[in-house]
């Protein structure tokens, strides 16, 4: 009778070696996990599909070889666009033969005479306040996300607003002023605070206090 | 072994020597009551014989018959203790309802058990367990469990058992950076000078009320211990022979508790005893008090005990039923007009698990042994995402998990010492970073008093794989020490 029980048991299996995992998912033996197969990243709940120009790599979607992430997407960077210079002379490609060099900070190339941030590539956005107009590389670290300044060192975009958006903004901009990063604005916090955050940072334009 | 460990193992003996000089000079009588089975008929109890009337009469109902350990359990005992009281209660509340004063006649019995555990790693500082193994080294005070039962009269009965915690004091969870974040409970007492204390919490082991229709038929509604195997049910440690219960009933492979509706009952063909246990209930889950998609899980357990060969028990378990956890978050619907809640499934699986196991007390002899069985299949979409400091990222896999355990026990006709071996074998794939494992035991369970219980036990585990983490690529090995009493 016992045994009779535990046949009956035994008889209603759950439990299939050959198919543990869902489908996109396939059975890791090292880690005894369902990791995500093809160009997949695992999501808090199941695999998520990279987006275009992403490839899967050590669990996060990187940019395929000769894109950069924009905020979430991946653009297309020519290679001779960013590349490090002291002056002109150090931009060898004709479309992006100009070499910018920002107060304080590294120089590269880039291209002029841009109207709008349509003329530019690579996530750089027109800078039509200079003269003559040229892409701006946008700040390094700006829209990371961060638990503190810790996580933002060493980028362009310094401050970690922690309270709401806990991202990397770059910081020590003037209010009204045109030091902001092409289609940011600088949002003065002390402001948004009652004084209690001293701070003024770019922010997409239009999205201050919102 | 380390000097410590010498000097450990050296004292304990000594201790254990002393304890039993202390016993023979303190000649303590006991009452020699049998133990009771959750499901036997209930002693003819005398008022004397009633385990709450003092701290020094509680265990009289769980005395053994020999001077030495015996199998009784805590789980028998609460049993045993619940049954004599009820039985003289419920003579109580029958003369009381002939007095028409019932209520002032009924009784609640409080009684429990508390452990007190020391214990040390025979392994190198530089060996990971040294790290991960939790309470070593130190002195830990690790159940305190309060018993309440209460005869209702006409065959109803309640009986309580609830555990006070340290925890979550203390307790660590591991964040996505690898840091083992520790729970501070402390807080200032405003009723001293806000000096700061710490608070612990209450689990509830089981509550039910049960009616018994006959011996063939009772039923228990409320939180109970799920029927299955030895370990589970006899889960008190001054009873139970070992320090620690084998990993494969603490890996809960059946559900330990369940909250629902149990019917059990016994009869006899003789030479056998032959009984049951049918459960219906939420099964398990995230909320003890909640089954969210109504899913109910069931259970039966079938056993066979014989008085003909010494006490031979033999029986049978199975589970059936599925988890389902889920996250909400309120949303605005039907264009702002309304409020709803929208749920996102975290986990849902179905689970079947099935048990065996044997005791049987020969004489002087003790061997028990349980196999147990745990499938579990996920819905698609379903699966939990595990957070792993290595890489890569990934989801819990269908699994299924098994172990088994013997014991083999050995009461000395002289003393109250039991010298005891367990081996035992766990395969738990849920659990990644734990490799398939096989341990070998051996201790002694000294008994100086029907209530107090004194152990010291070496384990080493094995194991056949590095796991997950390589955490099986390093030896384990540990010696243990315990004090248990019932009160």
């Amino acid at each position: 009778m016992l045994l009779g029980f535990l046949g009956f048991g035994l008889s209603s299996c759950l439990y299939d070696s050959g198919d543990r995992c869902d489908p996109g998912q396939k059975y890791n033996d090292d880690s005894g996990l369902c990791v995500c197969a093809g160009n997949t990243v695992a999501g808090d709940h199941g695999c998520v599909a990279c987006g275009e120009n992403q490839v899967a790599k050590d669990d996060v979607c990187a940019c395929v070889d000769g894109y950069k992430l924009n905020g979430t997407t991946c653009e297309f960077v020519p290679l001779a666009l960013g590349t490090a210079c002291d002056d002109a002379s150090g931009c060898a490609d004709a479309t992006y033969s100009a070499c910018h060099v920002p107060e304080g900070k590294a120089g590269y190339c880039t291209n002029t005479g841009c109207g709008t941030t349509d003329d530019c590539q690579g996530g750089y956005a027109c800078n039509t306040s200079a003269s003559p107009s040229f892409c701006e590389q946008p700040p390094t670290g700006q829209g990371n996300h961060c638990a503190s300044d810790d996580d933002c060192a060493g980028m362009d975009a310094t401050y970690c607003e922690i309270f709401n958006t806990k991202q990397c903004y770059v910081q020590g901009c003037q209010v009204g002023g045109t030091d902001c990063f092409a289609g940011y604005e600088c949002c003065d916090l002390a402001a948004l605070s009652s004084g209690i955050v001293q701070k003024q940072i770019c922010v997409k334009a239009g999205s201050c206090g919102q | 072994m380390t000097q410590f460990g010498r000097s450990l193992t050296v004292g304990s003996v000594a201790t254990l020597l002393l304890l039993h000089a202390t016993a023979l000079f303190a000649a303590e009588p006991t009452a020699p009551v049998p133990p009771q089975a959750p499901d036997a008929s209930p002693p003819v109890a005398t008022p004397e014989a009633l385990p709450a009337a003092s701290p020094t009469a509680a265990p009289a109902p769980d005395a053994p018959a020999a001077p030495g350990p015996t199998t009784a359990t805590a789980d028998t005992d609460a049993e045993g203790k619940f049954a004599a009281a009820s039985e003289t209660s419920s003579d109580s509340f029958t003369a009381g309802e002939e007095s028409n004063d019932s209520d002032s006649q009924r009784k609640l019995d409080l009684y429990g058990f508390a452990d007190f555990t020391y214990q040390r790693l025979l392994i190198p500082k530089s060996n990971v367990w040294t790290r991960t193994y939790p309470s070593v080294n130190s002195f830990a005070v690790g159940n305190f469990n309060l018993y309440l039962s209460s005869n209702l009269g006409d065959s109803w009965r309640a009986l309580a058992e609830v555990r006070f915690l340290y925890l979550p004091n203390g307790s660590t969870n591991n964040d996505d950076g690898g840091n083992a974040i520790r729970t501070d409970t402390t807080v200032l007492d405003y009723a001293g000078f806000e000096q700061p204390i710490r608070w612990g919490g209450i689990r509830i082991e089981r509550i039910y009320v049960e009616h018994e229709f006959n011996g063939l038929l009772k039923l228990q509604v409320g939180q109970f211990l799920t029927p299955y195997g030895i370990w589970n049910v006899d889960h008190g440690s001054p009873t139970i022979i070992g320090i620690k219960k084998p990993f494969v009933v603490a890996d809960q492979l059946f559900p330990e508790q369940q909250t629902g509706l149990q019917l059990y009952g016994s009869g006899f063909l003789d030479p056998l005893e032959v009984g049951y246990h049918l459960t219906l209930s939420n099964g398990r889950g995230p909320v003890e008090y909640q089954d969210f998609n109504d899913d109910k899980a069931f259970g039966a357990r079938l056993y066979a005990k014989t008085d003909a060969i010494g006490s031979l028990t033999v029986g049978a378990s199975f589970y059936r039923g599925g988890y389902y956890d889920r996250s909400a978050k309120y949303v605005i619907v039907n264009d702002g007009k309304g409020v709803d809640q929208k749920y996102t499934t975290v986990s849902k699986y179905q689970e079947m698990s099935i048990g065996a196991d044997v005791k049987w007390e020969y004489k002087s002899w003790l061997a028990q042994g349980e196999f147990i069985m745990n499938e579990a299949n996920y819905n698609q979409g379903a699966r939990p995402r595990i957070q792993v400091i290595r890489p890569p990222q990934g989801f819990i896999a269908d699994y299924r998990r098994w172990g088994a355990y013997g014991l083999l026990g050995y009461r000395l006709p002289f003393i109250p010492l039991m010298p005891y071996a367990i081996v035992q074998h766990v395969y738990a794939p849920d659990t990644p970073n734990i490799p398939p494992a096989t341990a070998y035991e051996v201790g002694v369970n000294y008994r100086p008093t029907a209530a107090v219980v004194v152990k010291l036990e070496y384990t080493d585990w094995r194991f056949s794989g590095p796991g997950a983490v390589g955490f099986g690529n390093y030896p384990l090995r540990i010696l243990a020490s315990q004090v248990a009493w019932a009160f």
